[in-house]
């Protein structure tokens, strides 16, 4: 389902009929801040504004140690509600058992598979009352992929249940039990086209699936000077903003602006702006940089560029909020998902190795005409096909596509 | 580029583009394919004059190859640190928390110097087989490479050796050239180079496609994709010579393939390089890997599919690696080219899709394919919008009818042209 078939879609997303849906997702708090967290967070507003009945069940666990922190039980989040179970414990050993042979490749059994998927986080509690309530609900979307509360939802409710995978190319998207979700879900709702194309590479019968994305707001607010004099930074700057993970690319990023900034000079700064073990290097012009949340928009706003060079990505929101901001944006040529968005919205460059990086680095430095035109492509791309409208009625229109809520 | 043209984001009468097809029109001026493009031929332009040091060299090649990339990860991986830190970020005691770490540090050296120098030579070890082993790789990738060379070879002449076999009784005596065996068969394409020879194209084409100066114009759009070709600039099919002479004025050597006699003798009067020879047959003839560009405007719509196929596959074979290819056609997906230029020309066979070529260049091996939109329908023949009114009540039905409008104008009127544009 693209955007062109959504935008001729003959219904509208208030006249859809009301569904009951029942999100499952790990953690859910305005402090936890990971893609599918937000995603989860944003759906569930969305849809229980749009008129539909949205419950998420979720653990009470706020950080990955899925330690339970808050208090199990019922909490109302404005239109919608929070259900709360306690998270099993987590079984370390087993997860340091497995999860190396996962990573090397090596096929496990259905059974040791799901002992790794049992070691955390998963909910005993959660799936228990799903048995016993999920004829409450029309559909339970569980998302992420690769958790055990995913699938052991999906494992207590497979006939109303749909996958809202979050698919990276990582050796946890070819295990069986992902396979099984893929292949037996009701449906599979994707973020992007590539997303689906790993999909598919990995399961060639997929169940039926769309491709339906996430919603932005249009308006951005922040004040570029005002964040500038807050955190000191006073000259142009090209920021990257995630995880600071050798899962996320960012070393090869620091080797990258490294090497620009001994050939090439110039005074150009990269912030870092995330948690994680990457450190960059001592007496350069990359640092890290600890903000606010509601300092986001000033920052992607004054920023010269942003830097994406995760391959494994199923969406990318920092993206989209940097086009919103009007920041052109660099990715990594095998990122499939981020270069699809950069032709489709002509955008954004792609690198495929240190030259070309220089290269571009080197052109949107110097050209600011060319990064404003990339930058407002970038946010006409957002507003076209991210807005919340559009997002809506492609996921009602898979739903009831799918006959999900006609009694 | 001036005739490129993108398609509305509104435009729902067209089939959905393929997946990562540009949506958006504003800022026509960038196109981030085409600068892409041009990066990645300057990147070539300084590799091939020496201007990065060793290690740039093997980071784009690493780039250009998964395998290398893994190669380079694994590479630094294997660059074990034997002092673990011992700094504290502790605000009080970390003097003491920092001597404490390096005491342990010091106490436990002799058991992790035993420990890491075996992870070092395993380390050592993975690292130089998984290079064996890619390079083994590549030598298969290259033998490959020369085999499907040879394959498509010897594909492109079957047609010929089938019309020298004397199987059929009453089939004419086939003692001329190739160009002309394949002309003289039945084939459609066959029929298409025959009306070809009984026209008089060169007076056809200064009637009907335009002067020479028109289509410099037009074609000058894809000039700049040929100024750092890897070799020489071939266009095949090259009529009045209008590409070569722009090749010329910057610098760029090419030289031209036509069939027609009096185009050939047309360009020769130029002082431009042109050869009379069928363009498959001469794509089968220059050695692997010699070209540095292949531009083919206004032509395949002349071939059978056999020979469309054929033409993307001995493409890919003559040019060299970074070797560009532009093949411009008629855009089907505009209805006016099915009331003018498609049945104007005697020698057209049948218009052909973009989806259609994108699938075949990507097919034959071809990177970076996509399609320029361009020649489109002045103003003044496109249909023209209600203007508005300021009777509120009408005024929704106006917006409504000048969406329809829209919507049939994009669809009688789009572009009438379009280019593969591809990369070996």
């Amino acid at each position: 389902l693209t955007g062109h078939q959504a935008r001729s879609a003959p219904t509208r997303a208030s006249q859809a009929s009301p569904l009951r849906i029942g999100l499952v997702t790990p953690r859910f708090h305005p402090e936890v801040l990971g893609g599918a967290e937000l995603l989860a967070r944003w759906f569930a507003e969305r849809l229980s504004l749009a008129g539909h009945q949205v419950e998420v069940l979720t653990t009470c666990a706020l950080e990955m140690t899925w330690e339970n922190v808050l208090r199990p039980g019922t909490e109302r989040y404005g239109s919608y509600l929070v259900r709360r179970y306690r998270a099993d414990r987590p079984d370390p050993k087993a997860r340091g058992e497995l999860e190396p042979l996962i990573r090397l490749g090596q096929r496990l059994s259905v059974q040791d598979e799901e002992r790794w998927l049992r070691s955390g986080p998963a909910s005993a509690a959660m799936e228990r009352d799903l048995v016993r309530r999920g004829g409450e609900f029309d559909a339970v979307v569980g998302l992420p992929y690769l958790l055990g509360t995913t699938y052991f939802a999906f494992r207590a409710v497979p006939e109303r249940f749909f996958l809202l995978p979050c698919l990276h190319n990582e050796p946890f998207a070819y295990m069986s039990t992902t396979a099984r979700m893929l292949a037996q879900s009701q449906g599979l709702i994707f973020n992007t086209e590539p997303e689906r194309d790993l999909a598919r590479r990995i399961v060639p019968q997929l169940a039926p699936s769309a491709v339906v994305g996430l919603g932005f707001e249009p308006q951005v607010t922040g004040d570029p000077e005002a964040f500038r004099a807050k955190y000191g930074v006073r000259g142009p700057f090209a920021v990257y903003v995630g995880r600071l993970e050798h899962d996320k690319n960012v070393p090869l990023l620091i080797r990258y602006f490294t090497r620009y900034q001994e050939r090439c000079g110039g005074n150009l700064e990269l912030l870092l702006v995330g948690g994680g073990d990457v450190q960059p290097p001592p007496g350069g012009r990359i640092r890290k940089l600890a903000i606010d949340w509601a300092d986001r928009d000033a920052m992607l706003a004054a920023a010269s560029m942003l830097f994406q060079p995760s391959l494994n990505e199923s969406f990318s929101i920092v993206m989209m909020q940097a086009w919103l901001c009007g920041a052109p944006v660099l990715v990594h040529a095998r990122g499939d998902v981020l270069t699809y968005h950069c032709r489709r919205s002509n955008g954004g460059l792609w690198f495929a190795n240190y030259p070309e990086f220089e290269e571009m680095v080197g052109r949107l430095e110097r050209d600011e005409g060319l990064r404003r035109a990339l930058g407002a492509n970038g946010r006409e791309y957002v507003r076209c096909e991210y807005g919340w409208p559009q997002v809506l009625e492609r996921f009602e229109g898979a739903f009831s596509g799918w006959g999900v809520g006609r009694g | 580029m001036a005739e490129e043209h993108q398609l509305p984001v509104d435009q729902e009468t067209r089939p959905p583009d393929p997946p990562g097809s540009p949506i958006v029109s504003i800022g026509a001026d960038v196109d981030v394919r085409a600068l892409v493009g041009q990066i990645q031929s300057e990147v070539a332009r300084k590799v091939e004059a020496g201007l990065y040091p060793p290690e740039l060299l093997m980071d784009i090649e690493a780039g250009n190859d998964p395998l290398g990339a893994a190669l380079l990860a694994l590479r630094d991986a294997a660059q074990f640190s034997r002092a673990a830190p011992t700094a504290s970020g502790r605000a009080r005691f970390s003097g003491v928390v920092s001597a404490l770490k390096r005491v342990i540090a010091k106490a436990l050296g002799w058991h992790t110097r035993w420990i890491l120098d075996q992870v070092h030579t395993f380390g050592s070890n993975v690292v130089a087989t998984s290079s064996a082993t890619a390079e083994l790789l590549r030598e298969h990738d290259r033998a490959l490479n020369r085999l499907r060379g040879q394959m498509t070879r010897l594909q492109s002449q079957v047609p010929v050796l089938d019309g020298a076999a004397p199987s059929a009784p009453d089939r004419p005596d086939t003692s001329a050239g190739s160009g002309e065996n394949r002309s003289a068969t039945l084939t459609g394409g066959g029929r298409s180079r025959q009306v070809e020879r009984e026209l008089d194209y060169l007076t056809f084409e200064n009637r009907f496609r335009g002067s020479l100066e028109e289509i410099s114009g037009r074609q000058s759009a894809y000039l700049e994709l040929f100024r750092i070709a890897p070799g020489k600039v071939v266009d095949l099919g090259c009529g009045r010579g209008e590409f070569l002479g722009l090749l010329k004025t910057i610098g760029v050597p090419g030289y031209g393939v036509d069939m027609s006699e009096v185009m050939v003798a047309s360009c020769r009067q130029r002082g431009l390089d042109v050869r009379r020879e069928d363009l498959l047959d001469h794509l089968a003839s220059v050695p692997e890997g010699s070209l540095g560009g292949i531009f083919c405007a206004q032509v395949l719509e002349h071939l059978d599919p056999a020979d469309v196929i054929r033409f993307f596959d001995l493409a890919w074979v003559a040019l060299a690696d970074g070797g560009v290819l532009v093949v411009e056609t008629l855009n089907p997906r505009s209805l006016a080219t099915f009331t003018n230029a498609l049945y104007v020309d005697l020698g057209h066979l049948r218009p052909l899709h973009p989806y259609t070529l994108t699938f075949l260049a990507e097919g034959a091996g071809f990177v970076d394919v996509h399609v320029r939109y361009s020649s489109p329908v002045p103003p003044e023949g496109r249909l023209k919008k209600l203007p508005a009114t300021e009777d509120a009540a009408l005024q929704p039905l106006v917006t409504l009818l000048n969406e329809n409008l829209h919507q049939i104008d994009e669809l009688l009127y789009g572009p009438q042209d379009f280019a593969v544009v591809a990369r070996r």
